[in-house]
């Protein structure tokens, strides 16, 4: 009868193993969709080149914009649509006060203008997500409520009579 | 009673608890936290289907050389609507999302720095249409009223007699546009920059750089084929009509412009319209062939040019 030996760990180690696992559903799983360089301009200022890198992850969509030195990361959630962008000194998710895409110049603009980027990516999913809406459409603006949920929508002409 | 209330009320609060616990879930993400990238983009699937009514090739335009196809046509994504009440609201929706749906031709990794790209709100202005290709030989065709006019009644004799002029022994992939995307994502106002893939090669000498072109057209009488403005502002046109075709310039040919889709550096398919069929055709636009064929008709020249124009010319 060969007699088996059960492998021994330290209790240290069992913990550090307990502790990799219960962690790793902790670790939200994401998928980078692109990674697109292009161009951005900060506070309505002049273009920069900048990368924009794309993450899925359940629930919602990252869009890391990189300038320079400078990260800006705006995360997008459906059902309902609501956009944030990452404040480095509060920590924490602060919900867009508006948006706005202009289809004829492959631009996708934030908070007025404070963040633009030409993401032709972004514009090429949201028109094939919904080509009889947006069939015909150059300009398309949400604007957000305090309670971060979008209460007002426009397309093109429309957004001049809703233009805050 | 009271206790069919009660249940009702429950059975509201249970449903009410749904999206609430969903919403929470979907905020766990902070950038500074790890990623645990799963795979490459690819998991996400393309929509496919749907899309397109056949155009019946063109509308009268007065020998405009421009969009052609039927208002309206090419509802794609496989009848999204189809199992949906309608009851007003079903395009309200909230204008933009997430914009993480793969939509076809994949995603881009570069847009070329140039005049179009800068990031703006304001709409892109377009060149003036009248001045596009004036004095041009090609442009003098396309105006020609009367020539269009008798085109419509070749094709309507074309039918009756069954007799297939404008397609080639070798068009011999029948599609049925249906099962077409003729609306993909880039196919929009911007197209020129929204075309995921690269581009800006193609068209940049005035004369083909094909072999065959100069024996070819000289038996033709041809002396260019039609200029990058004309087929770039048919395409704005089409997509401002929200139509799904364009007319190839000299032709009897209805070009999906939407389905056109590469295949490799300068290899391009996409779907016409001859004689009342659709035809999958692919096109080589370095070589300057369709199907492997070198093309045996001006018209055939200008359906190669026109492909290969919206795939990788500059716009």
């Amino acid at each position: 009868m060969t007699s088996v030996s059960i492998p021994t760990c330290r209790p240290g180690l069992l913990a550090l193993l307990a502790a990799s696992l219960l962690g790793a559903p902790l670790v939200a799983k994401s998928e980078v969709l692109y990674k697109l360089n292009t161009q951005c301009s900060l506070g309505a200022g002049n273009p920069q080149p900048c990368q924009v890198e794309a993450i899925n992850e359940k629930g919602a969509t990252l869009y890391r914009q990189t300038i320079g030195s400078t990260t800006e990361t705006i995360r997008i959630t459906d059902q309902p649509v609501r956009m944030e962008r990452w404040d480095g000194q509060t920590k924490g998710w602060q919900s867009l006060t508006s948006a706005a895409a202009r289809f004829s110049r492959n631009t996708v603009c934030f908070n007025g203008r404070d963040l633009c980027v030409v993401n032709p990516n972004y514009l090429n999913s949201v028109v094939q997500d919904r080509p009889e809406a947006m069939a015909g459409r150059d300009l398309v603006q949400v604007f957000f409520g305090k309670d971060g949920r979008i209460n007002l929508s426009c397309y093109d002409d429309g957004c001049n009579t809703v233009a805050p | 009673m009271k206790d069919a209330r009660a249940a009702f009320g429950m059975a509201l609060a249970a449903l009410m608890a749904v999206p609430a616990g969903n919403a929470l879930a979907s905020r766990q993400f902070t950038p500074e936290a790890p990623l645990a990238v799963a795979s490459s983009a690819d998991i996400l699937v393309a929509r496919g289907g749907g899309g397109g009514r056949a155009s019946g090739g063109g509308r009268a335009s007065g020998g405009r050389a421009a969009a052609g196809g039927n208002p309206g046509g090419g509802r794609q994504a496989g009848n999204r609507s189809g199992s949906r009440a309608n009851n007003g609201f079903g395009n309200a929706g909230a204008g933009l999302n997430r914009g993480s749906t793969r939509p076809s031709g994949g995603w881009s990794n570069q847009v070329r720095p140039g005049a179009s790209t800068d990031p703006s709100l304001d709409r892109a202005n377009r060149p003036n249409r009248d001045a596009i290709g004036s004095g041009s030989f090609d442009r003098n065709r396309d105006l020609n009223g009367n020539r269009d006019v008798n085109r419509n009644r070749d094709v309507n004799r074309n039918v009756n007699r069954n007799v297939n002029r404008d397609v080639n022994r070798n068009w011999n992939r029948q599609v049925n546009i249906n099962n077409v995307v003729v609306r993909p994502g880039w196919a929009r106002p911007g197209w020129g920059v929204a075309r995921p893939w690269n581009y800006g090669w193609y068209g940049v000498s005035t004369t083909p750089a094909w072999g065959w072109w100069g024996a070819r057209a000289a038996l033709w009488g041809v002396g260019t084929l039609a200029t990058a403005a004309i087929i770039n502002n048919a395409v704005d046109d089409a997509i401002s009509d929200n139509y799904t075709t364009i007319v190839v310039p000299n032709s009897d040919y209805s070009l999906y412009y939407g389905s056109i889709q590469p295949s490799g550096q300068s290899v391009v398919s996409f779907v016409v319209k001859a004689d009342g069929n659709d035809y999958q055709l692919s096109a080589d636009c370095n070589a300057g062939t369709i199907n492997g064929e070198e093309p045996k008709t001006a018209a055939q020249a200008e359906l190669l040019n026109a492909a290969c124009q919206v795939a990788f010319g500059s716009t």
